[in-house]
């Protein structure tokens, strides 16, 4: 099992987002490290299949990323998202199920099973509308496991948990990093510093760093700070 | 029904014929793909009996081959650690009954009873009359019936 | 022992607990029985109160106006379609405007599948309008049915081409202003046009002209709208 992003790029008309990044990545979680325009977004969107490579491939046991077959293996939590009005959290879920072509019956226990895993059972059929932003996220990351993901990508997952949902979401993330290819984006290095197996550090458009969890253990911080320092950082 | 459904009940049928779970287990998947060649997955409903033939065939066919002449030395063995954990005793009661049944007794219970089949996909998959499947039916569970009882006076 | 408890009991016999090989397999195939026709449903399922509100409320009023003896009944009409159109268009949009196109996208039937199967079901919806109400202004009015389409096709199709190029070029949820504009625009075109026939400066055929060019352009651009892969709206990223 192994994705492989071959010479990916992203070019827009003045910039080029993402520049012929090649990698071979293997199930475990890998931490997608970066400031705020570093190319992540546009990465994990083309690793979605979303978004166009300008040039190269990305594939996944044979499948291109713009095959159906592919998606069906992919889970994708959006940095941001939205939800049709009026729908609950079940609503949403079962929406989602649909979309992924899980069949209606193995969908309603299934969204059964990951409302109690995200801690949702309760909020299950109250709108949307009125979750706090980390009931919303929770939501998020509930629909982004429920086909079983080979490949898991998850955008800035924990923006609005408290401190106390981070540490949860952190063992969950770990879990399924057990047999899924877990991409996690983010900008704060504590997010990923104990969970990811493997970190890449993207910037402007290019991997400047690569190692497992064994090279960067002290030296991430630093090495993110000096390659971020006096940048956004929030 | 749905595909987990009907492959648990393929399943069980084909253990039940084989006595070897991982056989049973490869036979059921053959099975669909053979059947999925020339139809849909929504066929699979109307034409159950399309699909048991298939199976039954794949089943006899291992029968044929000379590795498993001694099937019955590995009798249950081979399946015991897949069985539910909460097999209740009253089951291993029943199947041990249905074990002293004739092979085609014990068949035509199994798929009438335990696979819940109608009369006339059974009388398709095994070709022979309905009538003829109503009959040995009675038959099957007049003796599986002594069976037990003759077990509960030991 | 009864023969119904026996019964009972056989419904266990050689019960075995699926294997992840069986998960495997089970999942693998499962998946078949999504059909592009149960899309559809689930389209049909979550159009949204509002759209299905709003479609009953307008059929309810073409009901009424057919129900008027009056021969500015066909203007009536003809200004109100596009009013239909709107509703129409707002279902199309909502991936978008309730910014879900994502999570669409990056699931296993793709958003422009989803896309597409949206403008299908709403391309029926008003196609039975438009039928329906020619039928019944050809009944009323006396009118002859070229003339009809002419009249009450026009505006309507205008506003669909316009509405699809806002929402194909305008992501963001404002977009249905937009939409809302190009739908009062054409509202007030039966009124001109009708002045214009009345005073013979136009003959009815020059709309059935128009109606024809519009409708190969909303085509077009329902075919780029269904085209377009998700580029251009993340090309602020």
């Amino acid at each position: 099992m192994e994705l492989i992003l071959d010479r990916v790029t992203k070019q827009y008309s003045s910039k080029i987002a993402v520049d012929r990044i090649s990698a071979s990545l293997q199930p475990g979680v890998i931490g997608l490290l970066g400031a705020n325009g570093a190319g992540k977004t546009t990465l994990m969107r083309m690793i979605c299949g979303i978004l166009k490579p300008s040039s190269g491939s990305i594939s996944f046991e044979g499948m291109d990323a713009s095959d159906e077959m592919y998606r069906d293996a992919l889970g994708y939590l959006p940095q941001d998202f939205g939800y049709y009005p009026n729908f609950t959290g079940m609503d949403f879920l079962m929406y989602m199920a649909a979309l992924k072509g899980i069949d209606k019956k193995s969908a309603k226990n299934k969204c059964r099973e990951l409302l109690k895993t995200v801690n949702l059972e309760d909020a299950a059929n109250k709108k949307i509308k009125t979750y706090s932003g980390g009931m919303k996220q929770r939501l998020g990351i509930a629909q982004a496991v429920l086909n079983d993901p080979k490949i898991l990508i998850l955008d800035e997952p924990t923006a609005g948990l408290d401190p106390k949902e981070r540490v949860r979401f952190r063992n969950l993330i770990a879990e399924l990093g057990k047999d899924a290819i877990v991409i996690l984006s983010t900008h704060i290095v504590s997010d990923i510093e104990h969970i990811a197996d493997r970190v890449l550090m993207m910037k402007d458009g290019n991997i400047i760093f690569d190692g497992s969890s064994a090279d960067i253990h002290e030296d991430l911080e630093e090495l993110y700070l000096k390659e971020f320092g006096g940048m956004d950082n929030e | 029904m749905d595909l987990k459904e009907q492959y648990e009940k393929l399943l069980r049928y084909c253990y039940m014929l084989t006595k070897d779970i991982d056989l049973a287990e490869d036979i059921v998947q053959e099975t669909y793909l053979r059947f999925w060649q020339s139809h849909t997955y929504k066929d699979t409903n109307k034409e159950l009996a399309y699909l048991y033939t298939i199976a039954r065939n794949l089943c006899m066919d291992e029968f044929r081959k000379p590795k498993l002449e001694d099937i019955d030395a590995c009798d249950e063995l081979a399946g015991e650690h897949r069985y539910e954990p909460e097999a209740r005793v009253d089951r291993l009661v029943i199947e041990e009954a249905l074990e002293k049944l004739p092979q085609d007794l014990k068949e035509l219970i199994v798929l009438r009873f335990t696979n819940e089949m109608n009369v006339t996909d059974i009388a398709k998959v095994i070709g022979i009359s309905r009538f003829a499947v109503h009959r040995r039916l009675k038959e099957g569970l007049t003796l599986l019936r002594k069976n037990i009882g003759g077990e509960a006076n030991d | 022992m009864t023969d119904r408890d026996i019964k009972v009991l056989l419904k266990d016999a050689y019960r075995i607990s699926p294997s992840e090989r069986e998960k495997a397999f089970v999942r693998k195939h499962e998946k078949r029985s999504m059909h592009i026709a149960d899309i559809f449903l689930l389209e049909l399922k979550y159009m949204g109160v509002r759209s299905v509100l709003s479609g009953v409320m307008l059929i309810l009023m073409f009901a009424l106006i057919s129900l008027l003896k009056n021969p500015g009944l066909v203007w009536y009409l003809s200004g109100l379609l596009p009013v239909a159109g709107l509703v129409l268009i707002c279902g199309l949009g909502k991936s978008e405007r309730y910014g879900m196109q994502e999570l669409e996208a990056a699931s296993r039937f793709s958003i422009r599948f989803i896309k597409a199967v949206r403008m299908f079901i709403m391309g029926c919806a008003t196609l039975v309008i438009v039928i329906v109400s020619s039928v019944v202004l050809q009944i009323k009015t006396g009118f002859d049915f070229m003339t009809i389409l002419g009249i009450i096709g026009t505006p309507y199709m205008l506003n669909a081409w316009g509405n699809i190029i806002i929402t194909r070029r305008w992501h963001e949820k404002e977009n249905i202003y937009g939409c809302i504009v190009v739908a009062g625009v054409t509202c007030i075109l039966p009124a001109l046009m009708e002045k214009a026939i009345r005073l013979q400066i136009i003959q009815p055929l020059v709309f059935v002209i128009l109606l024809l060019v519009v409708s190969a352009l909303t085509v077009r651009e329902s075919l780029l709208y269904i085209r377009e892969r998700e580029d251009s709206s993340w090309n602020l990223y």
